[in-house]
């Protein structure tokens, strides 16, 4: 059985655990990760305080219990393979470097702010900022996957600089605000203003969209880069459809406000 | 004759400066008689009610569970709570001077708190916003003195800060025929009397609209199809307004964070072509000065946790009604700010749920429903202090009235040192 | 009472060039001798300077401040938590104001002057260098585009300077300022009217009926005819323009036979042709320093690394704003000055950021009276004050200082004499002139900068070291006002620290010429102007100036 770390009861206030990681945890006796730190608001205490640990720790790592208020899970994570079976808080995937992360409920505000590689996925839906940037960085994602298979809030992918990050359901407001580069793939709708500020990189829309008055429409064509995308989401899971994958879309560039380097493409209806 | 004093001239006999909101009106004349108030010269509805406030009669100093007590057991009941609690919040301190501002930031770290100046009215996404893309400010002298052409974009000083518009030369009678006020805003208002030109704009198109603005300002096209719900012609013209002045300005109210990043964005590209720049504006007395304090200290301007022994700050994380709205704080310390009338239902409801201690001169349903309520003596009317202006000009409260009352600051500082007295 | 005993002690201003011999310090002061009983350290093989004193930074007020919330990005990664001695804080280039008196005091530096406040200002300044621990801090207040002044100065015509001089005396003493501030005299003013700026000192500020040159003239007769401690302190017009080096000489003759220092001189020393690739032409100003007396300058040196543009020269700013794309601070202040803000990086690879590099080290090597050129960065505009050590470095260490001018953009170095292997290393003796007994002396701070009898208790060890970065990083000791503050780079107490502030007499009777220029230019009442507030102004100690003349 998988090392597992199973949290008793929800803390009164949020529990901050950065280093809780396969690759951190890997090799370490029980005892010394139950005396690992973690932060219960302003104490500082050992792990072993709110968790039980069981298992053993070679190839994945479970996390277990209500997490929605323990935040920083798998924060700097460079390898292997985290579950987190249920809702986690905010920070989920901080600064992810590599390996996968899988949460089978939903994830909090800020999940894999300034994210570098690896694979996150959320099973239900995100919360804000997702694959955001830290305050004041203008730089957010530089790399890897993040895949929702819920819905995604506000400001998702903002200042994206490189990697994916798919929804299978609803996308909020201003996804891609200040991209660089990158790809937001929205499969069940986006919100108002997307690719606000965008310089580069590719938002992916499967149905109506309003747009801001500052992109222009280009073309309307079947992208080949984009199927192969959409076929390695499908692979990974997500619902696609033929359709979605064969289909036209309708390409708008902009932002121009900025280089208009960027591209909007919208399915377009029928076959 | 020599002197080695400022008089700064003949001061009237007694002079007060008015925190009632983020004006400072430093021109305020009181009269004094039996130790109240008796005339307020230069004041407006605002202040009246902000002097008012403080001088009505004052609950005990210090109660807890609605008891009086004499201030140190209150002090301690306090620094127990705070000793116990595992991410106390300390919050409000627009409406304090900075004085009890540095005190309020010293208590929020020896106990390990979360602090956030920022009241329930987003004051915070402007601040955020502007650490993406920075910004460009003035004070009031300048926008009286330069400013041609002056928007008031979703902004209704007439009625959040009645004497701005005068103490700025932009009312109907006081403005000069060559200078413009413009207002945008969903409906008429106060401010929209008083302009030259009243733009109807629905909130959700604000981002558009300040998106097209850069558009006609920059020279980018915009798709008409897609510019439709905006009223183009309008915004055409104000861009031409500011393009062709030497010197504009645009007053905000507080906004959401990507409205504030795209009024931010539009004033920075405007001030490639003329000089224009935008204040917020502020309804709390000192909330630039709560700002301000917690960026000397901490680097940071809101949302701070020192629940780790150092500063960290994110907006939204640890955003005083994000934090309770969340139910994720075991205790409070609200400082001159009516949080149960305020904040939004959910961050009240939870507010209940915990131990607070308020620190306030006026009579309050928080005070009322607290676990330890001090009543102090208020800055401005019974103790000197500072305040940083909305435009961050720092003013001196005067204390036309004496008091035997501890203020906010005073209080605070004695929790703390309690809190010390038992860590040794 | 405390004896430093045995060290090797640098006390340039009483002539005293690495003795071994004892420092004793009691009642905060430096004393001639003290009971053999009396606590001491032991400095066998230890360096002992006078306290550091950096006469030109940037550490507080409204743009240091607008600076920090800039920037979370910069203090997320560099944290100091609360200690039982000591508040938590952020660094970064701009640290917050607790972090900013701890690791100026860990560096050895017991004394810093705010370089640029905004008098309007003057409560914010006061109240973050309360909130500044350890070190002694005064601040210069800023004048050079003072709507009021202008007034006074145009109705005193070409000579008269009377009113200008009681003016300057009650902004002194209205704001509890050091000493007198010009920053690109004219040119802010001209920001204000349509983003313009002034480009020789000739040059009318519209509408108002003076020039940068009828400015600098009567500001610095004025701060003369009061006698004021520390000179007028200037920043030229034209920072960081291509050909500024004529401006900066026009600026010098312009104030021949009056004292002046001017600011960060290394921006100021560029040849070449506006909007083209600037070169140095430190030499020429170099000697011309060396030539008059009257005359001193800080530095500015860039160090490679991130930094921290700010200044009262908004229009440099908006230029830096052009070319970096990046965020961007202005915020104009009423009838007094301006506030420019961006975030910035020096780069070895890039010409301008090399050359600029080169000129201070030119700056340094060649001029000829550490007295008169002394180190700063302009903290944080050329880089944090934490570079120090390495700066020393570099002017001590001729190898490092090859090597490293090896590794950054040759065509730069090739315009420079720095190609032709300046062979001068500096002294320690040298080295505490320019970082404790000069700028002291041009502060006119008779208690600080040296360890004669009398002299501040402010003392700092280093041990032995031969790489001087290092050494210069982690002083052994250091003791301010007697107390030992600093062991090995850990502190040991954090006091307050003193406010410095001059004692200007002016004549009462300017407060009625300024009466309607305040009506006129501000929006806050006069009578509110003056800071008069206890807790803002002490503790303070009083530098007197000398009107009679008899501080010259």
């Amino acid at each position: 059985m998988a090392l597992t770390l199973t949290l008793r009861e929800p803390p009164t206030v949020p529990l901050e655990t950065e280093g809780l990681t396969p690759d951190r945890l890997a090799g370490l006796r029980r005892g010394e990760i139950e005396a690992l730190t973690v932060w219960h608001g302003n104490r500082r205490e050992q792990l072993a305080d709110f968790f039980t640990v069981s298992g053993d720790g070679e190839e994945d790592l479970r996390v277990e219990g209500d997490l929605r208020r323990v935040k920083f899970l798998g924060a700097g994570m460079t390898a292997g393979r985290l579950i987190v079976a249920g809702d986690a808080g905010m920070h989920t995937g901080a600064d992810l470097h590599g390996g996968e992360l899988v949460v089978e409920g939903d994830a909090g505000d800020f999940a894999g702010t300034g994210m570098r590689g690896g694979r996150l996925v959320v099973r239900g839906s995100a919360g804000h900022q997702l694959g955001g940037a830290q305050p004041g960085e203008r730089t957010g994602m530089r790399g890897g996957e993040i895949l929702v298979h819920g819905d995604a809030g506000d400001q998702i992918g903002a200042g994206l600089r490189r990697g994916l990050i798919a929804v299978a359901g609803r996308v909020g407001a201003a996804a891609g605000l200040r991209m660089l580069a990158g790809t937001i793939v929205a499969l069940g709708g986006l919100g108002a203003q997307p690719g606000a500020a965008m310089r580069r990189g590719t938002i992916v829309a499967m149905s109506k969209v309003i747009l801001l008055p500052t992109f222009a429409f280009a073309c309307s064509y079947r992208p080949s880069f984009l199927r192969l995308y959409l076929r390695h989401l499908r692979a990974l899971g997500l619902p696609l459809t033929e359709g979605q994958i064969e289909g036209r879309y309708a390409r708008w560039c902009g932002d121009g406000l900025e280089l208009r380097r960027g591209e909007i493409l919208i399915l377009e209806a029928g076959p | 004759m020599l002197s080695g004093v400022c008089s700064g001239a003949r001061m009237p006999e007694r002079a007060a400066t008015c925190a009632g909101c983020g004006c400072g009106c430093d021109d305020i004349e009181v009269a004094v008689a039996a130790g109240a108030l008796e005339r307020l010269v230069h004041t407006c509805t605002i202040g009246d009610e902000w002097f008012a406030e403080r001088t009505a009669e004052a609950p005990a100093p210090a109660r807890v569970d609605g008891r009086e007590v004499d201030f140190a057991e209150a002090a301690e009941v306090s620094a127990a709570i705070l000793g116990e609690a595992r991410l106390p919040l300390v919050c409000g301190l627009g409406q304090t001077d900075c004085e009890s501002q540095r005190a309020a930031v010293a208590l929020a770290e020896a106990v390990g708190a979360v602090i956030d100046p920022a009241g329930p009215m987003q004051d915070g996404a402007v601040g955020a916003a502007s650490q993406a893309i920075g910004l460009n400010t003035a004070t009031f002298g300048e926008l009286r003195d330069r400013a041609e052409v002056v928007v008031a974009w979703r902004a209704d000083p007439a009625a959040s800060n009645p004497r701005l518009l005068p103490r700025l030369r932009l009312d109907r009678a006081g403005r000069a025929a060559e200078r413009t006020l413009v207002v945008v805003d969903t409906q008429r208002t106060a401010t929209a009397d008083e302009a030259d030109e009243f733009v109807e704009l629905p909130p959700e198109l604000d981002f558009e609209a300040l998106w097209a603005m850069r558009a006609l300002v920059g020279n980018v096209p915009l798709d008409s199809n897609l510019a439709a719900r905006l009223p183009l012609d309008a915004l055409e013209r104000l861009a031409g307004r500011l393009r062709a002045c030497s010197y504009g300005a645009l007053l905000h109210g507080p906004s959401g964070y990507v409205n504030a990043l795209a009024l931010l964005t539009l004033v920075r590209d405007l001030a490639r072509i003329a000089h224009i720049v935008a204040l917020p504006l502020r309804p709390e007395g000192n909330a630039r000065g709560a700002e301000d304090v917690l960026a000397w200290q901490t680097g940071y301007p809101a949302a701070v946790s020192f629940a780790r022994g150092h500063p960290r700050a994110r907006p939204g994380e640890f955003s005083a009604v994000g934090l309770l709205e969340r139910g994720e704080t075991d205790a409070a310390v609200i400082v001159g700010f009516d949080a149960l009338r305020h904040f939004p239902p959910r961050a009240r409801d939870n507010l209940r749920r915990i131990p607070t201690i308020v620190v306030d001169p006026r009579a309050t349903e928080t005070a009322a429903a607290a676990r330890v309520a001090f009543a102090t003596a208020a800055a401005g009317l019974r103790r000197e202090g500072t305040v940083h202006r909305m435009d961050g000009v720092p003013l001196t409260l005067r204390a036309p009235l004496a008091s035997e009352r501890a203020g906010d600051g005073q209080v605070l500082a004695a929790i703390k040192a309690r809190i010390a007295e038992e860590e040794t | 009472m405390l004896r430093i005993a045995q060290g090797r002690v640098y006390d340039p201003a009483n002539g005293i060039d690495g003795e071994v011999r004892d420092v004793c310090l009691d009642g905060g002061t430096v004393v001639e001798e003290l009971p053999s009983h009396a606590p001491r350290i032991d400095a066998r093989g230890m360096v002992v300077m006078p306290g550091g004193v950096d006469i030109h930074s940037h550490i507080a007020g409204p743009a240091v401040n607008a600076a920090r919330k800039l920037t979370p990005e910069e203090h997320r990664t560099d944290v100091l938590d609360r200690t039982e001695i000591t508040r938590s804080g952020t660094g970064g280039t701009v640290p917050s104001t607790f972090a900013t008196g701890y690791r100026y005091a860990l560096l050895g530096y017991t004394t810093v002057v705010d370089a640029a406040t905004p008098p309007l200002a003057a409560r914010h300044t006061l109240a973050e260098l309360r909130d500044t621990p350890i070190v002694d801090k005064a601040f210069l207040v800023l004048m050079g585009n003072n709507l009021s002044l202008f007034d006074l100065i145009r109705e005193a015509g070409p000579d008269a300077t009377g009113p200008v001089t009681e003016a300057v005396a009650w902004w002194l003493e209205a704001t509890g300022g050091y000493g007198v501030k010009l920053v690109n005299p004219g040119g802010v003013e001209m920001w204000k009217h349509g983003n313009r700026n002034v480009t020789s000192l000739d040059d009318e500020v519209e509408g108002l009926g003076v020039t940068p040159r009828r400015v600098l003239e009567a500001i610095a007769g004025s701060v003369d005819e009061l006698g004021l401690p520390h000179p007028v302190h200037v920043h030229c017009n034209n920072l960081g323009v291509a050909g500024n080096w004529r401006t900066t000489l026009d600026t010098l003759d312009t104030l021949q036979g009056r004292r002046a220092h001017l600011a960060h001189l290394q921006y100021h020393a560029y040849g070449g042709t506006p909007g083209k690739r600037p070169r140095s032409r430190a030499p020429e100003l170099a000697e011309h320093l060396d030539a008059h007396p009257e005359h001193s300058a800080d530095v500015g040196q860039v160090m490679f690394g991130p930094a921290m543009t700010m200044t009262a020269d908004a229009p440099v700013s908006a230029l830096l704003r052009e070319i970096t794309g990046a965020k961007w601070v202005n915020a104009d202040l009423e009838a007094e000055t301006g506030c420019g803000i961006v975030p910035f990086a020096y780069r070895e690879r890039n010409y301008v950021h090399a050359l600029q590099w080169a000129i201070g080290l030119e700056l340094f090597l060649l001029s000829r009276d550490p007295w008169r050129v002394v180190l700063s960065t302009d903290h944080p505009n050329g880089g944090s004050f934490l570079s120090y050590p390495r700066l020393i470095r570099l002017l001590m260490d001729r190898e490092f200082r090859n090597e490293q001018i090896g590794r950054v953009n040759q065509k730069a170095i090739g315009r420079t004499v720095l190609r032709d292997d300046l062979e001068r290393e500096y002294t320690l003796g040298e080295i505490t002139i320019i970082t404790r007994a000069g700028p002291a002396r041009l502060l006119g701070l008779a208690d600080k900068g040296h360890l004669g009898v009398g002299a501040d208790a402010d003392v700092t060890v280093y041990r032995e070291h031969g790489d001087r970065e290092e050494m210069f990083a982690t002083p052994r000791y250091v003791i301010k006002g007697g107390r030992v503050i600093v062991e090995d780079g850990e502190l040991r107490e954090a006091p307050a620290g003193d406010l410095l502030r001059v004692a200007a007499d002016h004549d009462e009777s300017i407060e009625r010429t300024l009466q309607p220029l305040f009506e006129e230019h501000y929006s806050v009442q006069m009578a509110n102007y003056p800071v008069r507030e206890p807790w803002l102004l002490e503790p303070a100690r009083r530098i007197p100036a000398r009107r009679d003349g008899s501080g010259r």
